[in-house]
């Protein structure tokens, strides 16, 4: 039974780049595309990780986290951020928020792999 | 001009002159003609100030002139380029912005279209390699089952057909001992007969009184006679019992080794049929085995290109900014608001998502973006 990352991003492509990689390493993968999108695929199925961007739409990625840590079934969910923002003080601001990693665009796949197999382990 | 006369302008020119003549003609004196001569050196030192303040005055005027035109052409200027800032605030810059907008949708809708169309590419080869791997193994497992499992069943039955040869064989045993139970059978009769015959032979020598024995004795020789006809049939039929049993166990040998031959031939065949499926197999694998590199290759090549699309999510979020400080400036030239240069480059740097952007307005502005100066920088930081 594989393990199933939710990714989201409001780039289509980078959900495909980030699916590809993921998928090409045995994870099952679930899309959405905002904070909002997100929020509305959680629920109740087995998510063991969170792969989302910060800027986006509708809900960005630092809220997104606040609200999946009120919820009791993915409080515990590891959160990876993965965006363009490589300032370390909105970074801190996502550990507070409860992120597990921060990522900076544009990313290389195996480096992706290595902090994904770190949090699911 | 008139802030440029003096009390000396004011003297009409001559008047020393006049005076000093006046003096020479009424008094006449040495007196007279010092003060005449003084007056006509005044006049000539007044004539020649005038002269210097009047090309000043007009040298003034000439640049006083000169900067009012230029304050005026200024002025004028600043009116037309304030008029056109405010049309190009008003119609050009919204078409900027929405053709930005356009590109933004276009870019992005292309690009996700060809990264889907990448992705479905390296499925579609991960696909491939497994299936053909998995289709050979299935194939030739059952391939070496299959004929195997005739190889078995076919010496299953040479075994069972050398069972039965032996089984007829000892069947032909037995009859051979019947024939000579037959045998013996009939020899006990021929020597019944005999006795048979003596004893009716005795009866009769006894005359009446023997009369019932040779009646017995007749009826013991006739089944002695029986007995040895019965033996005798007996033996013909294990006799031709026995030749069957030969001619099946002759054609038995022979069904015997035809089989073995064509087991032989079948298991040669059964080896040769698998030998060359292996051979085919082994090829195969190489072939797949090199199928399996190259599409290894091609997908890691466009998992490259895909990582290097990543360049549409960074131009869309830059393009945007634009689009979004465009229009904000669109609007503060249309409401004709006052223009807030550092307030709205503030605004600018305030919005920025990406290093690109904010390295940029700072080389280009001077002002520092981010008070932050630390960066990540191998682009990761796990927090475990």
């Amino acid at each position: 039974m594989s393990k199933t990352i939710l990714i989201v991003d409001d780039s289509a492509s980078v959900r495909s780049v980030v699916g590809i990689a993921l998928k090409g390493a045995g994870y099952a993968v679930i899309e959405a595309c905002d904070g909002m999108d997100a929020l509305s695929k959680l629920t109740g199925q087995k998510i063991h990780l969170i792969v989302s961007d910060v800027n986006m739409p509708n809900m960005d990625g630092i809220t997104f986290v606040k609200e999946v840590k009120k919820l009791p079934n993915y409080k515990f969910t590891p959160v990876c951020m993965l965006t363009t923002e490589a300032e370390k003080s909105k970074m801190m601001e996502g550990k507070a928020a409860g992120a597990k990693a921060w990522i900076v665009k544009p990313f290389q796949p195996p480096k992706l792999l290595d902090v994904v197999s770190k949090l699911i382990a | 001009m008139e802030q440029g006369t003096t009390v000396w302008e004011k003297i009409p020119a001559g008047t020393a002159g006049l005076i000093a003549l006046v003096l020479l003609v009424l008094v006449g004196t040495f007196v007279a003609q010092i003060i005449a001569l003084g007056l006509i050196l005044l006049e000539f030192s007044l004539g020649y100030a005038k002269s210097k303040l009047y090309k000043r005055a007009i040298q003034n005027a000439a640049d006083t002139d000169s900067r009012l035109s230029e304050l005026m052409a200024t002025q004028s200027a600043d009116q037309t380029s304030g008029q056109s800032l405010s049309l190009i605030g008003k119609n050009n810059m919204p078409i900027w912005a929405h053709q930005i907008s356009d590109c933004i949708k276009i870019s992005t809708a292309e690009m996700e279209s060809l990264t889907q169309g990448f992705a479905g590419i390296v499925g579609d080869l991960h696909s491939i390699v497994s299936g053909e791997t998995a289709h050979d193994e299935i194939s030739i497992s059952e391939i070496k089952q299959r004929l195997h499992s005739i190889s078995a069943a076919l010496e299953k039955l040479v075994q069972i057909r050398k069972e039965s040869q032996q089984q007829v064989a000892e069947l032909s045993a037995f009859t051979s001992k019947l024939e000579e139970m037959a045998r013996d059978v009939g020899s006990i009769a021929e020597q019944t007969n005999l006795l048979a015959l003596n004893a009716a032979i005795e009866a009769a020598r006894a005359g009446e009184s023997g009369r019932g024995f040779s009646v017995v004795a007749d009826e013991v020789r006739n089944l002695a006679n029986r007995s040895g006809e019965i033996a005798t049939a007996i033996i013909d039929n294990v006799v031709k019992v026995n030749d069957q049993f030969s001619l099946m166990e002759k054609k038995a040998n022979s069904s015997a080794q035809i089989e073995g031959s064509l087991m032989e031939d079948a298991a040669q065949n059964i080896d040769v049929v698998i030998g060359q499926h292996e051979a085919t197999k082994a090829q195969r694998d190489a072939g797949a085995e090199n199928l399996t590199r190259l599409s290894s290759g091609i997908s890691k090549d466009i998992e490259t290109a895909l990582v290097s699309m990543q360049f549409q999510d960074r131009i869309s979020q830059v393009l945007g900014h634009v689009q979004d400080n465009m229009t904000t400036l669109s609007e503060m030239i249309e409401n004709q608001q006052e223009l807030d240069i550092e307030g709205f480059l503030a605004n600018m740097a305030s919005e920025y998502t990406t290093t690109s952007e904010r390295e940029a307005h700072s080389k280009l502005t001077g002002i520092e973006v981010s008070e932050d100066t630390n960066k990540l920088d191998d682009g990761e930081a796990v927090f475990l």
